[in-house]
C-alpha cells in the first residue's frame, strides 16, 4: 500500500518552520505513522485531510487550548502566519461580505489569467521546431498596392536559394490530397509536397525508417518516395515495421513508403487535418498539370528558410526585394509585377490572433480593475464601520504599521481567494472554449495554466490585493483617535471625507464606460456580419465534396457520366428536394479564377481586370440556391456537351465588363497566361444575369477581401480539366440536412464504391465558418460588457448608497429647515450624476483612443460609432441616476429627527 | 501554595507518560489522550509542551533506530524524571482532595453539550 502522506514534501517544510521546527523529525515521523492508522480507519481522502489540519496547527505554531500561552519572540514567518490566521478569523467573521470579494476578484482574476493563457500559448511559448525564432516564411507577392503574399513558383524558389539572408531555404505545399487506393478501402489523404530541406528544417525524425534526401529533389525527374506520418502508419497499416519498402498507389501512381515520422510529430500548418504523408515535390510532374516544376506562374508553394545568425527578418526581406526586381526584370514578358514576402513564421502562425487577444486582454484587465474597485470601496466602508475597533487598538498602544499590515494581509487573503476561485475559473473557461471549438487553433498550440500562467496570477493576486487593502487601511488608520471615539461625524461625513469615494466613483464609471463601448462595438459589428445577405439559400442544404480519382475517370466522358448519374439518382430520392453537382469549391467560394475581358477589348496584363470565379453547375443548380434572375435565362439541360458555350455572369461582373450597359448576348475572353495555349480559354456567350452572391460576402470590404464576380457556366464548358473532376455535391433537405450525407455516401457508393466522399458541411455552418473568430470575441466581449455593467451597477451603488448614508444627518437638518424634499433630492442625486457625467467623459475619452487600436475587429462600424457611444454614455447615465436615487429616497424618509438622533 | 506548577495540558501529557510506560512517543502519547480524553490533540503543540517539559527537567527523552512505518525517521521516547513524577502526584493529590465528593453535586454532562 502506497501510504505516503499527500504532499509530504511541503508538509515537512512547513513544519520545520513552526516553533516544533527543531522536532521536526519527531513530529513527521509521528503525523507518518499515524496517518496510515487513520488511513486504515477512516480512508485516504479523510486520512489526507487530518493529516493536513494537524501539519497546518503545527505550522502555525497554535498552542493546544489548555495550554498556558506563552510569549516568546517570534519570527518574520510566524508574525506573517499570525497575521493570516488573524485575517482568516476576521474573514471568517463575516461570510457574505467576504464572499462577495472572493467572487468579484476571482471573476476578474480567473478572465485575465484565461485569456492571458491563451496569449502565453500563442505568443510566449515557443514553437516545437528548431530555432522556430530563425524560421521565416518566403512568399510572392503580386501587387504593389495590396501586397497580400501568394505562393510561389519552382523556379522563383530556385533564384530565391541564391539569397545571402538564408542558412537553409526548402519548398513545401502542404494543401494536397492524393488518393490511396487499397483493396479495402479507397483513402483521401492529405499530402505536403516538400523539398528534402524542409524536414531539417521542421524537425521532423524518421522513427521508422528514414526521411528521403537530396537526390528526390531533381525537378527533371520522379522521385517515387514517400515518408508516411505516425498516425496513417498506425490507422492504416497497422504499425506493422516490415512496412518500410513497401509499395503503395497514390493518385494512380506507385510510392515506396521509405519511412515513418516521429509519434509525436505535429507538421506546418497541420490545423484541422494532420498531414498523411510526406512526397517528394518531384511528384508534381505526374499529378499537376505540365510545367508545374518549369513555369514562373505557376505559383504551388511556400518557401521555408532559416535565417542566417544575425540576420534580422527586414534585412533578408531587403535582400529579396532586390532579387525580386531582377526577376521582374528578366521575366517581364510572363509577369507584370512581381515582389517577394518574408514573414517570420510565429507571426504568420499566429498573427491574426493579436489583435484579437490583446483586445481581450485589455478587456479582461478592465473587467479585474473593475472588481478591485468594488472591492477597495466596500473595504473603504469597511473601514468606516471598523474604525472604532481600529481606533480602540492603536489607543491600546498597537503600532499603525502592525495595523495596516493586519489590514492589508486581509484584503491579501480575500485576494488569494479570489486567486483560487479564478484559476478554477480560468481552468473550466479554457476547457469550455477548446471543446467548442470556437477557436480553430493548431494542435502544436497547447492552452494550459503552467508556471508562467500562475505566476502572472500569483502577481495578480498581489497587486489586487495591495489595492483594495492599502488605501482603505491607510485611510481607517490614519484617523484621528479623538474624533472617532467621540464624535458621531461617520454618520455626517464633511466635504473632505467625501473625496476618496467620489474618486471611486469617477474611475468606476470610466471603466464601466470603456468596457461597455469595447463590447457594444465589437457587438455591433457582429450584429452587422450577422445580417449581411449572402445572396443565396443556405438552409437545409449539405454538401460533399467528391475527387474523383485518374484511375478510371481519365476521360471526360467518364465524368460526365459519374456527375449525371449522380445527380439524377439523388434527385429521384424521395428525401432530397434537389440535387446539384457544383464545382470546385462551394456556391460562392470557387477555388477556380479566371479574369474575363470584353470581346475585342485587348488587355496587356491578367492584373489590369478583376478576378471572376469560374463555377461549374448542373443544370438547375442556380434555381435551387435560390439566386435571383435579374435578365435573360439560367442554365438549362440544353446547355451541355457541344452546345454552344454560355454563360450566367453575376450583376457586379456584367457592371465591370460592360459598364452601364446591356450585358445579355455579349461575349467575353478570358486573359491567357502567356505560356498557355488560348484554345484552353474559349469565349463564352453571355445569356443571363443573376444577382450577386457570395459565402464570403460578409466580409468583402472588410480584411481587403474585393467584390469578386461570378461565372456560371454548364459544368461540361469548364475549362482546365482538374476543375472537372473535383465538385461538390447539394442537396437540399425539407428537415435537417445532415441526414442527406448518407443519401450521397449510399448513392456514390452504388455508382462506385472507389470514390471517395468527404468535407460534409451544411451551408449554413460553410457560411458562419468565416465569423468564428468574430463570434468568439463578440461572445467574450458581451460577457465582459455585461459583467462590468452589473460590477458598476453594485459598486455605484454601493458606494453612493454608503455615501449618502453618512448624510443622513444633513438631510435631515435640511428637511427641519424646511428645504423641499425635491430639491433635497436633486441635491444628492445631482452630485451622484456631477460624479457619472465625469467618469463618462473620462471613459469616451479613453474608449476612443482604445478602438482606434481594434479598428480592424470592426466590420460595417466605425470606432466612433455614435450609438455605442451615445448608448453606452445613457446606460452608465441611468445605471448612476437609479443607483443614486434609490438611497436618497431611502434617507428622505428618514424623520428628520431621527435622522437627528442617529448616533 | 508556591513552588513549580503544571498547566492542564502538561498534566494531561504526564498522565499519559505514565500510562504508556516504556511506549511513550509522541504518537502514541496522542493517541492516549484522544482515547481517553476524546480531545483532539495538534501534534505540534503536543511536542512544544514536551520540550518544555523536558527543559524543566521534568521528563527525559531517548532516541530510537530509524522505523519504516515513519518514513525512516526515528522515534524519540519520553519517560517521568523523579521530580516531574513527584509533580504530577502533588496535582493529582490536589484535584482528588478537592473534587472528593463533590461530583455527585455537580448537575450531570448532557450528550453532546460539552
Amino acid at each position: 500500500m502506497n501510504s505516503a502522506p499527500p504532499l509530504a514534501g511541503l508538509a515537512a517544510r512547513l513544519v520545520r518552520r513552526g516553533s516544533a521546527g527543531p522536532e521536526a523529525e519527531f513530529v513527521l515521523g509521528d503525523l507518518h505513522e499515524d496517518h496510515r492508522q487513520v488511513c486504515r480507519e477512516r480512508g485516504r481522502l479523510l486520512a489526507g485531510l487530518w493529516y493536513w489540519r494537524q501539519v497546518t496547527t503545527t505550522a502555525l505554531s497554535r498552542p493546544d487550548p489548555l495550554d498556558i500561552p506563552e510569549r516568546k519572540d517570534s519570527h518574520m514567518f510566524e508574525h506573517v502566519l499570525r497575521d493570516v490566521s488573524a485575517a482568516l478569523r476576521s474573514i471568517r467573521q463575516r461570510p457574505a461580505f467576504s464572499g462577495i470579494v472572493i467572487l468579484t476578484l476571482g471573476v476578474g482574476i480567473g478572465a485575465t489569467t484565461a485569456i492571458f493563457s491563451l496569449v502565453n500559448a500563442v505568443s510566449l511559448r515557443a514553437l516545437p521546431y528548431p530555432d522556430a525564432d530563425q524560421l521565416v516564411l518566403v512568399r510572392e507577392t503580386l501587387d504593389n498596392d495590396q501586397p497580400r503574399p501568394v505562393p510561389t513558383s519552382y523556379p522563383t524558389f530556385v533564384d530565391w536559394s541564391e539569397a545571402d539572408s538564408f542558412a537553409d531555404i526548402a519548398l513545401f505545399s502542404p494543401f494536397n490530397t492524393m488518393i490511396l487506393v487499397g483493396p479495402e478501402e479507397t483513402l483521401r489523404l492529405r499530402a505536403n509536397l516538400a523539398s528534402s530541406g524542409y524536414f531539417e528544417l521542421i524537425g521532423l525524425q524518421p522513427g521508422l525508417g528514414r526521411l528521403y534526401g537530396p537526390e528526390a529533389d531533381d525537378t527533371t525527374s520522379i522521385a517515387n518516395a514517400t515518408v508516411i506520418s505516425h498516425g496513417l502508419w498506425e490507422r492504416r497499416f497497422g504499425g506493422r515495421e516490415d512496412v518500410i519498402g513497401e509499395l503503395i498507389s497514390l493518385n494512380g501512381n506507385s510510392y515506396t513508403i521509405v519511412g515513418v515520422g516521429a509519434e509525436d510529430y505535429v507538421d506546418l500548418y497541420a490545423g484541422g487535418a494532420p498531414t498523411d504523408l510526406w512526397v517528394p515535390i518531384t511528384a508534381l510532374n505526374q499529378l499537376g498539370s505540365p510545367g508545374a516544376l518549369t513555369r514562373r506562374v505557376v505559383r504551388q508553394f511556400q518557401a521555408l528558410a532559416r535565417l542566417d545568425a544575425g540576420v534580422s527578418v527586414e534585412a533578408a526581406q531587403q535582400e529579396l526585394d532586390g532579387i525580386a526586381g531582377a526577376i521582374q526584370e528578366a521575366h517581364a514578358d510572363v509577369m507584370a509585377t512581381q515582389g517577394a514576402n518574408v514573414t517570420a513564421l510565429r507571426r504568420q502562425l499566429v498573427g491574426q490572433a493579436t489583435t484579437s487577444l490583446a483586445t481581450l486582454m485589455v478587456g479582461s484587465g478592465f473587467l479585474l480593475l473593475m472588481g478591485c474597485i468594488n472591492v477597495a470601496s466596500l473595504m473603504l466602508f469597511r473601514g468606516t464601520s471598523r474604525a472604532r475597533e481600529i481606533a480602540i487598538r492603536l489607543a491600546m498602544g498597537a503600532s499603525r504599521r502592525r495595523l495596516i499590515r493586519l489590514l492589508v494581509t486581509e484584503s491579501l487573503v480575500l485576494a488569494t481567494g479570489g486567486g483560487i476561485l479564478g484559476v478554477f475559473l480560468a481552468e473550466a473557461g479554457i476547457r469550455a472554449l477548446l471543446s467548442s471549438n470556437i477557436v480553430p487553433l493548431p494542435p502544436y498550440i497547447a492552452v494550459n495554466i503552467d508556471v508562467t500562467v500562475l505566476a502572472i496570477t500569483a502577481l495578480l493576486i498581489a497587486a489586487s490585493g495591495v489595492a483594495v487593502g492599502l488605501l482603505p487601511a491607510l485611510r481607517s488608520t490614519g484617523r484621528d483617535i479623538g474624533t472617532v471615539l467621540t464624535d458621531s461625524d461617520l454618520r455626517s461625513a464633511g466635504r473632505s471625507n467625501r473625496r476618496p469615494t467620489n474618486l471611486l466613483v469617477v474611475a468606476e464609471v470610466t471603466v464601466a464606460v470603456v468596457l461597455l463601448v469595447g463590447s457594444g462595438l465589437v457587438l455591433r459589428s457582429f450584429q452587422y456580419l450577422n445580417g449581411v445577405d449572402l445572396g443565396f439559400r443556405t438552409e437545409r442544404i449539405m454538401s460533399v465534396q467528391v475527387n474523383l480519382p485518374r484511375v478510371g475517370y481519365g476521360t471526360e466522358e467518364s465524368v460526365y457520366e459519374f456527375r449525371n448519374r449522380l445527380t439524377e439518382r439523388l434527385g429521384g430520392s424521395s428525401a432530397a428536394q434537389f440535387a446539384a453537382t457544383w464545382g470546385p469549391g462551394l456556391p460562392g467560394q470557387a477555388t477556380s479564377y479566371t479574369t474575363a475581358v470584353p470581346d475585342g477589348k485587348v488587355v496587356e496584363s491578367q492584373l489590369e481586370a478583376d478576378l471572376s470565379r469560374m463555377h461549374g453547375v448542373t443544370p438547375g443548380a442556380l434555381e435551387s440556391l435560390e439566386i435571383p434572375l435579374l435578365a435573360g435565362r439560367l442554365l438549362n439541360a440544353d446547355d451541355t456537351v457541344g452546345s454552344q458555350r454560355v454563360a450566367v455572369i453575376s450583376e457586379n461582373l456584367a457592371e465591370t465588363l460592360w459598364p452601364g450597359e446591356e450585358a445579355l448576348g455579349r461575349v467575353f475572353n478570358h486573359v491567357v497566361p502567356n505560356d498557355r495555349d488560348p484554345a484552353e480559354y474559349p469565349p463564352y456567350e453571355v445569356v443571363g444575369v443573376v444577382a450577386d452572391a457570395s459565402l464570403g460576402g460578409r466580409l468583402i470590404g472588410n480584411f481587403g477581401v474585393p467584390a469578386l464576380n461570378d461565372i456560371y457556366v454548364p459544368y461540361e464548358h469548364l475549362f482546365l480539366r482538374n476543375n472537372l473532376s473535383s465538385f461538390a455535391v447539394l442537396v437540399g433537405t425539407g428537415g435537417d440536412p445532415a441526414g442527406a450525407t448518407d443519401l450521397i455516401r449510399a448513392a456514390v457508393r452504388e455508382i462506385d464504391p472507389n470514390v471517395p466522399i468527404f468535407s460534409p458541411l451544411d451551408l449554413v455552418t460553410a457560411a458562419s465558418a468565416e465569423l468564428v473568430l468574430a463570434r468568439f470575441i463578440a461572445l467574450l466581449m458581451s460577457i465582459f460588457g455585461s459583467v462590468s455593467l452589473l460590477l458598476a451597477a453594485i459598486g455605484i451603488y454601493g458606494i453612493l448608497s454608503q455615501s449618502v448614508a453618512t448624510r443622513t444627518r444633513e438631510i435631515g437638518v435640511r428637511i427641519a429647515l424646511g428645504a423641499r424634499a425635491s430639491t433635497t433630492a436633486w441635491l444628492i442625486v445631482g452630485h451622484g450624476m456631477k460624479l457619472a457625467a465625469a467618469g463618462v467623459v473620462l471613459g469616451l475619452g479613453v474608449a476612443y483612443v482604445l478602438a482606434q487600436s481594434i479598428s480592424s475587429l470592426l466590420f460595417g462600424v466605425a470606432p466612433t460609432d455614435p450609438v455605442t457611444l451615445v448608448g453606452s454614455a445613457l446606460i452608465l447615465g441611468a445605471v448612476a441616476m437609479l443607483a443614486s436615487y434609490v438611497p436618497t429616497r431611502r434617507a428622505l424618509r428618514v424623520d428628520p429627527a431621527d435622522s437627528l438622533r442617529v448616533d | 501554595m508556591s513552588g513549580p506548577q503544571l498547566g492542564r495540558f502538561e498534566e494531561l501529557v504526564l498522565f499519559a507518560l505514565v500510562s504508556l510506560e516504556d511506549d511513550a512517543y509522541g504518537a502514541a502519547i496522542r493517541r492516549e489522550i484522544e482515547a481517553r480524553t476524546g480531545r483532539d490533540v495538534s501534534t505540534g503543540a503536543l511536542y512544544t509542551v514536551l520540550g518544555r517539559l523536558q527543559q524543566r527537567g521534568l521528563v527525559q527523552s531517548k532516541v530510537s533506530a530509524p522505523l519504516a512505518e515513519r518514513g525512516g525517521r526515528r522515534r524519540k521516547y519520553y519517560s517521568l524524571e523523579p521530580e516531574g513524577a513527584a509533580l504530577l502526584r502533588r496535582s493529582h493529590d490536589e484535584f482528588q482532595r478537592m473534587a472528593s465528593g463533590l461530583a455527585a453535586k455537580l448537575p450531570p454532562l448532557g450528550e453532546e453539550s460539552a
